[in-house]
């Protein structure tokens, strides 16, 4: 019974985890913008970071190493260095978004400005990450934004017409007066929102955090394989609730109130204030997710203790790392950048920087030695390489694709 | 003006708070004042170009006008002060779309 709890509160956890600001962000933008007709690009996304989450955890859970202090080992310091980087900048940028969605939702409930609610939230996240435990700050934020559920239940209440949906979904074309490089961009960032890096670091490190073993390989399929494709429905959803509320009056999504509106016009009061809990829980989740992926980067990069369960005495560079890449962040939206524009570029440097991050993990799921009987059978690693093909092609369209489009106008 | 057109829509019917709409209203606020900047940077060419811009500045003009009250009824809680620009808003509106589709 208890083993049954823990896998269900994994598996629920996984889907309020799934969905941060980017996800928000950017299937609402698609759902105002193109309706259903990029909504397969979920789909893709989903199943491509079920198979790497999937790799990464089971990596974790067998060597009982995290994935990026295999990747420094196992490719070396040139090749982990060059995903440092990137990682680290894209990370740096999510965190900042995060940051600034926690900010945009107190907004919402309180209508002082998110500048305001910066310095704070920012602080809230540090004292999170130094004072809760793992698995709570885990399960609270994650079963907190499972009330981002009233997306789902606003889009039923709408009324679709189901039809006319599934025709979409399944015949997607290039809505008139949408050009071509446009909509690509769009199916990038969708895919960049969905295989964001910081989830495959946050989960690998946190599965060494949690002392997993081979005994907990069937909690991490269960978790990736039931968890992650509920959140990527709770992200059809978001794009559901302005397809079809947005696009009939050509409304355009450029902040976090109007990702809200159609919901709050379908379900009122009751509505919003699940949403503004399920946009706290996410993103404040999310923000503890990339800070923490930040500290367990570098530090497993440059061989130092690390790791939220290890007391800040004995890891003090990765605690360092973690306050540092908070306020930076924190400074970065507090100059008062659009925080929608920090997330969308962030979604498109995150597909930029996708094949560092699952190249690597592919090749260790592979390596008898680290992986001692459990390496990939050929399902998976059919997968894996239909995805990194895909992974590649998405890195090499995204900046192309963001100056031709001037991203996505 | 669609956005806030909506807002204003769930004022009228009692499906939001005071909090949100605020920050909806103020933000469709923004949009339209960032619309307005952007198209009055723009130097015309001709002088066809000049009376088209006195249109069209003058469309936006009173959109960012009504807006502006709108966001300030909403800062004041004051309901009807929403509602009762409704009228004013989809007016502005239909004139803008019917602008678009003359200019194509």
């Amino acid at each position: 019974m208890k083993r049954f709890v823990a896998v269900t509160l994994g598996i629920l956890t996984a889907i309020g985890g799934f969905v941060d600001i980017g996800d928000l962000v950017a299937n609402a933008e698609v759902g105002a913008r193109f309706g259903f007709d990029l909504a397969w690009v979920v789909g893709v996304g989903v199943i491509g970071i079920c198979v790497f989450a999937e790799m990464a955890g089971r990596v974790a859970a067998v060597s009982t190493r995290p994935v990026f202090d295999l990747v420094r080992e196992r490719l070396g310091a040139r090749a982990a260095l060059a995903n440092l980087l990137a990682s680290s900048f894209v990370n740096f940028l999510t965190l900042a978004a995060e940051v600034a969605g926690i900010a945009l939702a107190l907004e919402l409930a309180s209508s002082v400005s998110y500048l305001l609610w910066i310095p704070f939230t920012s602080l809230a996240v540090w004292l999170v990450i130094w004072r809760v435990r793992f698995e709570t700050m885990e399960r609270i934020f994650g079963l907190a934004g499972l009330s981002l559920v009233a997306f789902a239940v606003g889009f039923w209440r709408l009324g679709p017409d189901w039809g006319s949906v599934f025709h979409s979904v399944s015949h997607p074309v290039v809505p008139s007066g949408e050009g071509h490089a446009t909509y690509l961009f769009y199916a990038v960032s969708l895919f960049g929102a969905a295989m964001t890096p910081y989830e495959v670091f946050f989960f690998s490190s946190g599965a060494v955090e949690e002392r997993w073993t081979t005994d907990d390989l069937n909690v991490n399929r269960a978790n990736v394989l039931i968890g992650f494709p509920l959140g990527g429905i709770l992200s059809l959803s978001i794009m559901g609730t302005t397809a079809l509320v947005l696009l009939p009056r050509g409304i355009t999504v450029d902040n976090l109130a109007q990702v809200a509106l159609p919901t709050v016009l379908a379900l009122g009061k009751l509505g919003l204030a699940f949403l503004l809990i399920g946009f706290f829980a996410a993103t404040f989740g999310a923000a503890l997710e990339t800070a923490l992926s930040s500290g367990y980067i570098i530090s497993q990069f440059f061989g130092w203790q690390w790791g939220k369960m290890v007391r800040p005495v004995d890891a003090p560079r990765f605690h360092a790392v973690v306050l540092v890449s908070l306020v930076l962040g924190a400074m970065l939206v507090l100059t008062s950048v659009d925080p929608i524009k920090v997330t969308e570029y962030s979604l498109v440097l995150s597909a930029l920087a996708l094949p560092l991050t699952y190249f690597p993990i592919l090749v260790i799921a592979n390596d008898p030695d680290y992986m001692h009987g459990r390496t990939n059978g050929r399902v998976a690693n059919a997968l894996g390489s239909i995805f990194l093909i895909i992974v590649l092609v998405a890195s090499a369209a995204a900046i192309p694709l963001m100056i031709v489009t001037k991203a996505g106008q | 003006m669609e956005t806030a057109r909506l807002g204003v829509d769930a004022v009228a019917r009692d499906r939001t708070t005071g909090p949100y709409v605020s920050v909806l209203l103020g933000q469709a606020e923004e949009q339209a004042t960032s619309v307005q900047s952007t198209f009055d940077s723009v130097q015309p060419p001709n002088e066809d170009a000049d009376r088209l811009r006195d249109e069209v500045d003058g469309l936006l003009t009173q959109a960012v006008s009504v807006l502006g009250d709108v966001r300030i009824a909403a800062r004041r809680g004051d309901t009807d002060g929403i509602t009762g620009r409704g009228p004013a808003l989809a007016d502005i509106s239909k004139r803008l779309s019917d602008l678009e589709d003359r200019l194509g």
